[in-house]
């Protein structure tokens, strides 16, 4: 029955077959290559492809660092490179390689399209940069690329053919692409803490701070509605508030396994998180730049409380940067990209971690009180099986950074030659790809199955009366008056 | 593995959930359940004709994740490893 | 996948003591952390923006 022995789990276990995993492994081998770029003055992560606000087509992308190769064969070596250490990961976790670079490669083109035409000047450029284009007017759709990736992924994952977007979920892993982007988000936030350490460190400890307390009051209300008035199992209840509460899928998945449920629970609270977060990832960044401009890091931290997958936060946090900072500009403000992201990033990376934290304690309580099973015991070697490994090169990233710079064993001028492409032009891309990705594995279809309204309907008013009014709160309570660093 | 002659103190099973009962198995033995104290039931009844009276089981549950959507494994690695000590 | 749901909605068990006392502690901790945190990262923090 049995196609492969069966082994025991060890604390390594899952380092070169999960995405989470290989995510850090990819990460934070850009960030070594940059560093020893850094170290060493070698073009060794300036190749990485750079898009450009354009009006003339043929400046629309080229290298990180520019004049070392033309704007194709940038392209070309970004996507051999990026392709190769993908498969790599691919392989390792034995999916099928060729599907698996069939559809990643389609992916890979259907966001650099999305990517040229959403960097149109007259697409996506603010008026204050029009004269300097050159151009007289435009529609000033800041983030339009953001949007066109999406919309090209939601086309495919509602209404192409079941066959051929049954064919590119094999190559649209938005949490693998997000995750090795938050990875190279961490070498920004490393280099922005070397000129401003107080700033950044306050930023952090803030996202904390106010994970702790939205996480300790968002799953009990969400457990107790669900069991109250809409009459869930403990089961369904408890994979459930994890789900809105935590991290989204992550947590649902991580709940049901701690407290033992039937799989068929995560899978189905699963497919309506996607779709929700989809839905808020599209609805939040313009609400918040419109009605909360005057706290750009409390509605940038807001989202990380209240969008539940990493990827779409992410995307969402990108999609605020470039909405604020464009209204801060046609202000006459200028902000430095990257804060608002980081401040929506922060606040989700502090909640993701404490998942096997959360679980473990579920699960004891599970099995002491609910469903006792004579013999079963809960190792605490849980709580790091379930621990996002990514985060350790967000942190990773970020802590060698300051530790080089600090100690003066390389320069920030060096440092930034060799990780800037890394955490700005392939971070760039991969939250492109997630874009991409999330609009594929998005099936709005799935809430005209049946059976899944009253999961739908509890998820939609648990989350937009409860979790996101709570999650602004909290925001405000822990971010209020902060903002995104001048620009240089 | 012949478990007759052989007496071993850990098993390490794989488990799925699959059409309404959980199926935990390895080369040698395989048992379901509806739920997991049914299954835990099951299982320690087969032990117990496997194994001499007295010895203390280790058994290890890995729950197969590949048994997941695929497009789900991407959120979270893991889903179970269920230890269950029995004396016989 | 319709039969699973609907089974739950039946078979949804009585609300336990033991669940009382997760949801207040959980709402307990959350709202004192709330305060004793947001007191500090006010008082150390955000006077300075």
């Amino acid at each position: 029955m049995a196609e492969e022995r069966i082994e025991e789990r060890k604390w390594y276990s899952g380092m070169f077959s999960t995405e989470d995993w290989w995510a850090f492994w990819i990460g934070t081998l850009f960030v070594i290559l940059g560093i020893i770029a850094a170290a060493t003055h070698t073009e060794l992560t300036g190749w990485i492809i750079k898009f450009n606000t354009w009006v003339d087509i043929s400046k629309a992308m080229g290298p990180a660092h520019k004049g070392i190769m033309s704007p194709i064969a940038a392209l070309v070596v970004s996507y051999i490179i990026f392709t190769i250490v993908t498969l790599i990961g691919a392989w390792a976790m034995k999916w099928k390689l060729r599907d698996y670079l069939a559809a990643w490669t389609i992916i890979f083109i259907l966001t650099v399209i999305a990517y040229i035409i959403g960097k149109n000047a007259y697409i996506s450029a603010p008026s204050t940069k029009w004269e300097k284009l050159g151009i007289e007017s435009g529609l000033q759709l800041g983030g339009a690329h953001y949007i066109l990736a999406l919309i090209i992924g939601l086309i495919i994952g509602n209404l192409a053919p079941k066959r051929f977007k049954e064919f590119m979920l094999k190559g649209a892993r938005p949490e693998w692409f997000i995750k090795i982007a938050i990875v190279a988000l961490g070498a920004k936030l490393g280099l922005k803490a070397l000129e401003a350490p107080g700033y950044a460190t306050h930023l952090v400890v803030a996202g904390m701070c106010a994970t702790i307390a939205a996480y300790l009051l968002y799953w009990p209300i969400s457990y107790y509605i669900t069991r109250k008035y809409f009459g869930f199992s403990r089961e369904w209840a408890a994979c459930f508030a994890s789900g809105i509460s935590i991290c989204g899928v992550s947590a649902a998945i991580a709940t049901a396994g701690a407290i033992r449920a039937r799989p068929i629970i995560p899978v189905m609270i699963s497919a309506i998180i996607v779709i929700f977060a989809t839905i808020q990832l599209i609805v939040y960044p313009p609400l918040l730049t419109k009605f909360w401009f005057n706290e750009p890091i409390s509605a940038g931290a807001s989202l990380g409380l209240t969008i539940k997958t990493d990827g779409a936060d992410a995307a969402a946090g990108a999609i605020l940067d470039e909405l604020m900072r464009a209204k801060a500009e046609s202000k006459g403000i200028f902000w430095e990209e990257g804060w608002i992201t980081n401040s929506a990033i922060l606040t989700k990376i502090w909640i993701d971690m404490f998942i096997g934290v959360w679980a473990f304690i579920l699960a004891v309580i599970w099995v002491t009180h609910f469903e006792r099973r004579p013999g079963e015991k809960v190792p605490k070697i849980e709580i790091w099986f379930r621990f996002p490994k990514f985060v350790l090169g967000y942190f990773f990233a970020m802590f060698i950074i300051m530790i080089l710079g600090f100690s003066g064993a390389l320069s920030l001028k060096d440092l930034e030659f060799g990780l800037k492409p890394v955490e700005g032009a392939l971070r760039k891309f991969f939250f492109l790809l997630t874009f991409t990705s999330i609009g594929i594995v998005t099936d709005f279809r799935e809430l005209r199955k049946e059976g899944i309204g009253k999961l739908a309907l509890a998820y939609a008013i648990i989350l937009f009366l409860i979790i996101t009014p709570l999650g602004l709160f909290i925001a405000w309570l822990f971010h209020h008056g902060m903002e995104p660093l001048p620009a240089k | 593995m012949n478990c007759q002659k052989k007496i071993k103190k850990e098993i390490v099973l794989r488990i799925i959930y699959k059409e309404g009962k959980w199926m935990a198995f390895n080369d040698d033995i395989s048992v379901s359940g509806r739920t997991l104290e049914d299954l835990d039931i099951k299982l320690k009844d087969l032990l117990k004709k496997i194994f001499k009276k007295g010895t203390k089981i280790k058994i290890r549950m890995e729950f197969d994740y590949n048994t997941l959507p695929f497009w789900m494994t991407q959120y979270q690695p893991y889903y179970f490893y269920r230890i269950v000590e029995y004396e016989i | 996948m319709v039969e699973e749901v609907r089974e739950e909605v039946k078979e949804a068990e009585p609300w336990e003591p033991i669940e009382s006392k997760l949801v207040f502690g959980s709402i307990v901790a959350g709202i004192i952390a709330m305060i004793v945190l947001a007191a500090i990262i006010n008082v150390f923090i955000l006077t300075k923006y």
